[in-house]
């Protein structure tokens, strides 16, 4: 992967808004004029595709690499999903997911400067795998919500980026307004004890239906520069 | 020998159109040259038809080998006949039968199993259109 930084985003558990924030930090980026790959690695639910206009893409290859698609002047994408039917389930045992994660990250030709990699959620073996083979050279960030069982999921997924010497630079803590004040409140307190210890900072994303259905690049700039400082 | 594997003696004429009209797939995948494979078909009694398809230069081949002794290629697909006629028909996506764990796929040439998945998939999209 010559000397593209891999920027890991990872969660402790699913649906706290991993794909939202990877696709909006890498659109992000190219806005800024950076090259940007995207690589969705989440084989569980491999949706960042439905955010891109990348479905009539097809698959090509160059000196046994595959070609990501090309999806703006800045961006480029690969991941499963978009060539997959609509539907069709994706009940990959772990060979399959491992052998899959080998072919995206080694056998991609990447050419971004930074590769943002939505990966499944939790403290899983396909992590184990993935974070093995990013050991020591990537960046990542936690995206979380401010209740206690976010804090107990994250807190795993913390120690075992840390065990692959990955180091942490943001948790994301998205839709934070939508959670009881009082709750959240401990929540982050707690968090900030973490984020003062091992050096990341949190980042707190509201609450906006609109990401559901479009990217807000713009909402994620604290982030990015985190990442990218 | 069952009736069905009898009748895919039309097989290597059937495969060596979808190569053949392929039109860019050299444009698109260039390695493709350099490549071969053995697809393996069974019935549910045990029995075993093979086939090798290549490349010798920029002439595609396919021919019918000995199933127990099928000379090297890169890699080797193996599936029932019955999931390999539904694939044909349209009726289950070739990517899908690998999700589902319907065929094996084997890599001999150092990538990955999933890599040869995907030109597969490639390789039976462009297969259809032709047959549409």
């Amino acid at each position: 992967m010559r000397n593209i930084i891999p920027v890991l985003v990872t969660s402790g558990k699913g649906g706290t808004g991993k794909t939202t924030t990877s696709i909006n930090i890498a659109m992000n980026l190219a806005e800024r004029g950076i090259k940007v790959s995207l690589l969705d690695a989440d084989l569980l639910a491999p949706n960042t595709h439905l955010f891109l206009d990348v479905n009539k893409e097809k698959l090509r290859e160059a000196g046994k690499m595959l070609i990501p698609l090309k999806v703006g002047e800045h961006l480029e994408f690969m991941g499963l999903g978009v060539f997959i039917p609509r539907g069709v389930g994706v009940a990959l045992n772990y060979e399959k997911t491992a052998d899959f994660i080998t072919t995206l990250l080694r056998f991609v030709k990447w050419s971004g400067d930074y590769l943002i990699i939505d990966a499944p959620p939790a403290a899983i073996d396909v992590n184990v795998k993935l974070f093995k083979e990013l050991r020591g050279r990537a960046r990542a960030v936690i995206v979380g919500e401010p209740h206690p069982f976010a804090i107990e999921d994250n807190l795993r997924i913390l120690d075992l980026l840390r065990f692959f010497d990955i180091e942490v630079r943001a948790l994301v803590l998205n839709k934070y307004n939508m959670y009881q004040e009082e709750l959240a409140r401990q929540v982050i307190d707690e968090y900030e004890v973490h984020a003062k210890r091992y050096g990341f900072k949190i980042v707190k994303i509201p609450w906006d239906p609109e990401l559901q259905v479009k990217t807000k690049p713009e909402l994620f700039d604290e982030v990015v520069e985190v990442v990218v400082g | 020998m069952s009736v069905r594997v009898k009748l895919l003696s039309i097989l290597p004429k059937l495969m060596i159109l979808g190569m053949k009209n392929f039109g860019n797939l050299l444009a698109e995948f260039p390695e493709a040259k350099t490549r071969s494979s053995i697809l393996r078909l069974y019935d549910s009694s045990g029995n075993q038809i093979a086939f090798w398809l290549g490349f010798e230069g920029d002439k595609p081949i396919v021919k019918e080998v000995d199933p127990g002794k099928p000379p090297y290629a890169t890699t080797e697909i193996s599936m029932h006949i019955d999931v390999f006629i539904k694939v044909l028909k349209g009726k289950m996506d070739f990517r899908a039968t690998y999700l589902y764990d319907l065929i094996d796929i084997k890599s001999n040439d150092g990538l990955p199993v999933s890599y040869h998945m995907l030109l597969w998939s490639a390789y039976f999209d462009r297969l259809l259109e032709v047959l549409k």
